[in-house]
């Protein structure tokens, strides 16, 4: 089989998506210490809200567990907006890939900067509806829209996939997250 | 060329990078520290409207409470992290690093990454490493432990030398606007 060349790749933000499965185990837990610090300001609230506290205190304590609710959601919108935008600004982040894949495993590359991964140092492959999720490690998963694939392309890639004998795992359908 | 063996950073020299990507950091800081700075913001609003009708310590004790079980749960999921990440087939490999007049190139076996001088915004020297930022989320790390002397003084030259002749992030692109387009 001969080497599948895809020009042009720039996944769109929602394929930048993060994987729905590959590394649970590593990621499972991201989210407790913020989980830890939600808890401990609305049990506060709480505990205010049926204290013999004046009503004003009460009102101070909601709204500013609201308030800040909302912020931490209003930042975490920038943010991922934000972040997308200063990848793309950086002379690496703000060109298309060429994506090569070939018996020894996957080369990705623009005009300054290469990176070449043997099938053997993936994990595994996650087959969304719209994309190839390459699992390299837990900080480092080239993805691959599906879009950019004839169909003759997409059965290459998959042939070439169970050929090096990595796990493909389907993605949810979509949709669903 | 500067050549330098099996790099494989501590978890300290892995620690956060305080600067370099701009606005992201300090936006980075309220989205982390979100539920605490609320807790902040409370005492001081309630000490203002009530003076000391709360309860004692139950600001100050939930707070300290709470900062605890942040600090010990962070802890925990950096362990757990770092632990998965190692079982991944290429997660715990050391790296060879070549650095040269062209770039930098990483290899540890099953992965190789050639970085051209003009993919890199900059280079931070701090006490104990180099950073090499690349993307935010891009920054390799080269501890400065295991390089000699010779090659330390080499490398500061090649930096200088990059970015006198301008070659160390040139690659951006000027075009307005071009870095939107997904």
């Amino acid at each position: 089989m001969s080497a599948i060349v895809i020009e042009n790749v720039r996944a769109a933000p929602s394929e930048l998506r993060p994987a729905a499965t590959g590394w649970e185990s590593a990621t499972r837990w991201n989210q407790a210490p913020l989980l830890i610090q939600f808890a401990g300001l609305f049990s506060l609230v709480i505990l205010i809200a049926a204290s013999p506290s004046p009503n004003v205190t009460k009102a101070a304590a909601l709204g500013i567990g609201l308030a800040t609710l909302f912020s931490w959601f209003g930042v975490g919108q920038w943010l991922a907006a934000h972040q997308l935008k200063a990848h793309r600004a950086t002379p690496s982040g703000s060109q298309a890939s060429t994506y090569t894949l070939d018996r020894r495993g996957v080369g990705v590359r623009n005009g300054h900067a290469e990176s070449r991964m043997d099938w053997s140092g993936l994990k595994g492959v996650v087959r969304d509806h719209d994309r190839y999720v390459f699992l390299f490690t837990p900080g480092y998963n080239p993805i691959l829209p599906r879009r950019l694939l004839t169909p003759e392309q997409d059965a290459s890639v998959q042939a070439l996939i169970v050929e090096a004998g990595l796990r493909v795992t389907d993605g949810p359908p979509p949709g669903v997250d | 060329m500067i050549e330098v063996e099996a790099v494989q950073p501590t978890a300290r020299e892995f620690r956060s990078i305080k600067g370099g990507w701009g606005a992201i950091h300090w936006v980075c800081m309220p989205y982390t520290y979100a539920f605490l700075l609320g807790f902040l913001i409370y005492g001081l609003v309630a000490n203002a409207l009530t003076g000391h009708v709360l309860p004692p310590f139950l600001l100050s004790g939930a707070l300290f409470v709470t900062w605890i079980a942040w600090l010990v749960a962070g802890w925990a999921v950096r362990k757990v992290a770092s632990h998965e990440a190692g079982k991944a087939p290429a997660g715990n490999l050391p790296w060879n690093w070549s650095i040269g007049p062209e770039g930098i190139v990483f290899s540890n076996g099953l992965q190789k990454n050639d970085v051209d001088w003009r993919a890199i915004m900059k280079v931070r020297e701090e006490s104990d490493r180099f950073l090499f930022l690349v993307t935010p989320a891009y920054n390799p790390v080269l501890p400065k432990r295991l390089l000699s002397e010779q090659q330390l003084a080499d490398l500061r030259c090649l930096i200088a030398a990059v970015t006198a002749s301008g070659r160390l992030g040139r690659g951006v692109d000027p075009t307005p606007g071009a870095s939107d387009k997904a």
